[in-house]
């Protein structure tokens, strides 16, 4: 550990919630965002969910299911996107749309994730928003966008993962695209969603004009392919699956070994000599595989090598071997393994929250930390506990329901 | 008029002075992809950004693919300066001012803490401990500008048992645990074809740091705000976390399957390596595809109307699917599907991004101009603005806004910023420290 490690590892977090004075109205379903919506409510920003009154949001309908008996309250992404936030049923009819548009008179933010033409007929696209409420930041999350010839289509993270580009770069070569095993564009999108209602919430207060975001989850997809966009326009090389292999170099991905799978690559570039030391392997240090041209043009004759030494070392081993010797080694891990990792555990990363009809659940803070500010966390709330609360509270101010 | 106002000349629709970041200057210490795509994201929303470079440039401007191909026969085509044709660095740096700087030297530390005097945020990914050997550490930082607000990438985190690792994306992914739920039925774990961790990472630098910077404005208190590639992700995978935790079982690989939808998977298409993905979210949109791909049939089989009577029906259902889609090609099966309101998507490749109509008609690329490199197009801001576009900016040759800001900035005089590029403080051109005496000095050579 470095002593800059241990002089920060002791650092006072103030009880200071840094958004405590925000007020966020969220409409949005799936992930992207009820992900922005959940670091509002752990940064301290009140954050009412609006949900329909029968089946509550989508989200609720996602497995894996911590009670089966009550599959509303205990989806597993439900209550981890949700955590903090207040549930309030409301239909969509007149009275409805009188309470939201009363609540997002005194709100500052509003999440919405509703197509161009739903949102429209609820008065929830920008001309309307802009008129009634020209101070909030709106942020809509859609799949497409709320313009262009698609700004209608639906979408779920399969087929966002799809129209991105992302989903045709994963997998084997020989077989069909792959989905990764975590919604990575919705959480990419409503991380995108979050910086960029924060930003638009700076110029709210030194301009006093709000804002309406537009942010289309498979743009932020497709922007993840930057490297395999540059290659393209840059010198005509087209990406394609890779199985397990990168087209950023080799090695870079991962490989089979003892017990799974670890990953090996020749980063930084300037160790790799340093796999002739770990591996007892002289040829590694040779000059035919000095240069990322040339591990790349010698792949099979590096592959014979380094797999009979993978394949008779352990995943932990090669990682720790990698790591000692300055290279960027890994391994794959599963859930109990990242549950239990020691750095996660030493920053304090997973925690338990009790919850009130569930018992203890397992969640996590942040993926930031601050030195001077703290977060907090709370159950996810059954569908319309705050409904009255909300009806009296931000949506009652003005009397237009009361 | 400073720079970063002349180089937004491409594409602009919002009035400059309207954007979100306006008036909030970076100094950008961060190298390779997670750093710089979060202060891409920064300087798309109006922020001034200062990349600052070590004296031999940024090493991923000698990375990737070069802009400029078969340059050697073109004499129009300047070729001694290769590193301003990096394509990957002009693009994870777009919108960016430039400058170079020699840290390890008290003038070299004297003239970064002039810029983060004049500055709201100083970001950085070197590996922990660095800055504070360098002479940064927070506490100095703090003391050139009270208010300021670092923000500290890394690979494993700043503290704790793998302080001290390195963490790339490529290697950092598996250890976070997606590769473990991502692979083929009963198949090994498959990586994903970008490496996820660094623009997640990214990103979520750019939420810490709007928030701290948020706080900032309130109470005139900057503060350290971190996050690490493992973090970012392993934000993504709690949810697998919980599961493990309440049931004790460890969630495995499932292909394209989902337990909450079906139809959900991938299906051939006419032509080469051409795909459709399809979600049926519900039992409307199962009737309207049965509908699409001419088997009213199944519509009408009211025990196929549950998600899970589908699953087990899956083989079958995925064969009439198949039979429908390998006759049409990934853009008509898309379009007849949509029409009736069913999720799918082509699977494109990085080639039908940049032909994609949606894409197009919101300008996610932009034809930039780059005075060495050529005109390119960039893949551009993720969001519209009040329904305007972002401005756009390409990325910024090495040391291309030395002299506007010292000058302008710092208020330097030409014999002051001569004498720094002379000592290779703040160089003009790449300049690299010779490694033992006798070697020759100069330039990297590519």
């Amino acid at each position: 550990m470095s002593t800059a490690a241990v002089s920060e590892s002791v650092e006072p977090r103030a009880e200071e919630l840094p958004l405590e004075e925000l007020t966020v109205v969220e409409l949005t379903d799936n992930v992207a965002g009820p992900w922005a919506g959940r670091q509002f409510a752990a940064l301290g920003a009140e954050v009412w969910k609006i949900e329909p009154p029968e089946t509550g949001d989508v989200t609720r309908s996602l497995g894996p299911f911590l009670d089966e008996n009550d599959r509303t309250e205990s989806s597993v992404p439900w209550l981890y996107l949700n955590e903090g936030k207040r549930s309030v049923a409301l239909e969509e009819n007149a009275a409805g749309r009188d309470a939201l548009a009363a609540a997002l008179d005194q709100a500052d933010i509003l999440l919405v994730s509703r197509s161009a033409t739903e949102a429209a007929s609820l008065a929830l696209d920008r001309e309307a928003l802009a008129a009634a409420h020209p101070a909030l930041v709106a942020t809509s999350v859609t799949p497409y966008g709320m313009t262009g010839p698609k700004r209608d289509y639906r979408g779920t993270e399969l087929t966002e993962y799809a129209a991105g580009g992302l989903l045709y770069l994963t997998g084997e070569v020989d077989r069909e695209p792959l989905q990764v095993g975590l919604p990575m564009a919705e959480f990419a999108a409503g991380q995108a969603a979050f910086a960029a209602a924060m930003a638009a919430l700076l110029r709210r207060d030194a301009r006093g004009r709000g804002a309406y975001i537009d942010l289309a989850i498979t743009e932020v997809g497709a922007a993840m392919t930057e490297f395999q966009l540059s290659f393209l326009i840059s010198r005509d090389y087209l990406a394609t699956r890779l199985g397990n292999l990168n087209d950023k170099g080799y090695p870079w991905g991962i490989f089979p070994c003892r017990d799974g799978y670890a990953a090996i690559l020749a980063g930084p570039a300037n160790r790799w000599p340093q796999a002739a030391t770990i591996t007892g392997i002289p040829e590694l240090a040779d000059e035919r595989f000095a240069t990322a041209q040339s591990r790349q043009d010698h792949r099979d004759e590096m592959e014979a090598m380094l797999l009979p030494w993978l394949l008779d070392h352990d995943r932990k081993e090669i990682f720790e071997l990698g790591q000692a010797e300055g290279l960027a080694w890994g391994y794959v891990r599963d859930a109990a393994e990242v549950a239990d990792c020691p750095q996660l555990g030493s920053e304090g990363f997973f925690r338990t929250l009790e919850h009130p009809a569930l018992g203890p659940v397992a969640t996590a803070d942040l993926p930031y930390t601050f030195s001077e500010t703290a977060t907090r966390s709370a159950p996810a709330p059954s569908l319309g506990a705050d409904t009255e609360a909300f009806l009296e509270g931000p949506a009652g101010r003005n009397g237009s329901v009361r | 008029m400073t720079q970063a106002t002349t180089i937004r000349r491409t594409g602009s629709v919002a009035a400059r002075e309207e954007l979100p970041l306006d008036g909030v200057r970076v100094v950008d210490l961060t190298r390779a992809w997670a750093g710089p795509s979060c202060t891409a994201f920064l300087a798309e929303l109006g922020a001034d950004v200062i990349k600052v470079e070590e004296p031999a440039g940024e090493g991923l401007r000698m990375g990737g693919f070069r802009e400029v191909e078969g340059a050697a026969s073109d004499p129009s085509i300047v070729t001694d300066r290769p590193y301003n044709l990096s394509s990957i660095f002009n693009h994870l740096n777009r919108g960016k001012r430039a400058i170079a700087i020699d840290l390890s030297v008290p003038r070299g530390r004297e003239v970064l803490l002039g810029l983060v005097a004049q500055s709201q945020i100083v970001v950085e990914n070197y590996r922990p401990g660095v800055m504070e050997a360098l002479g940064l550490g927070f506490e100095t930082l703090r003391e050139a500008n009270p208010a300021i607000i670092l923000g500290s990438n890394g690979g494993y985190g700043h503290s704790g048992p793998y302080s001290g690792y390195r963490g790339y994306g490529v290697a950092v992914e598996p250890m976070s645990g997606l590769f473990s739920v991502t692979g083929y039925e009963g198949s090994h774990p498959q990586r994903s074809g970008v490496d996820h961790p660094d623009p997640q990472a990214g990103l979520s630098m750019a939420s810490g740091l709007l928030v701290a910077l948020y706080r900032q404005r309130r109470t005139g208190n900057g503060q350290h705000m971190k996050t690490s590639l493992l973090r970012a992700m392993a934000a993504c995978f709690t949810p697998r976390v919980i599961e493990y935790r309440a049931t004790g079982e460890v969630p495995t690989r499932h292909g394209n399957d989902s337990e909450a939808y079906s139809p959900h998977d991938v299906y051939r298409c006419a032509g080469e390596d051409e795909w459709i993905a399809i979600a049926v979210t519900n039992v409307e949109q199962w009737r309207a595809l049965c509908d699409v791909i001419g088997r009213p049939e199944m519509a009408a089989n009211t025990a196929l109307d549950g998600v899970d009577a589908r699953r087990d029906r899956r083989e079958q259902i995925d064969a009439a699917i198949g039979e429908w889609a390998a006759a049409r090609t990934k853009a008509e099966a898309e379009a007849e599907l949509q029409r009736r309101g069913v999720p799918a998507a082509a699977a494109q490749s990085v080639s039908d991004l940049l032909a994609d109509d949606q894409l197009a008609s919101r300008r996610f690329f932009r034809e930039l101009p780059h005075a060495e490199a050529g005109t390119k197009p960039y893949a551009g801001p993720r969001l519209k603005l009040d329904g305007q576009d972002l401005p756009a900016a390409g990325g910024p040759m090495f040391a291309e806004h030395r002299v506007a800001l010292l000058r302008d900035l710092l208020g330097m005089s030409q014999p002051e910023i001569e004498s720094l590029d002379a000592e290779h403080i703040v160089p003009a051109e790449p300049w690299r420290r010779p490694a033992r005496s006798g070697e020759q000095q100069g330039r990297p050579t590519p």
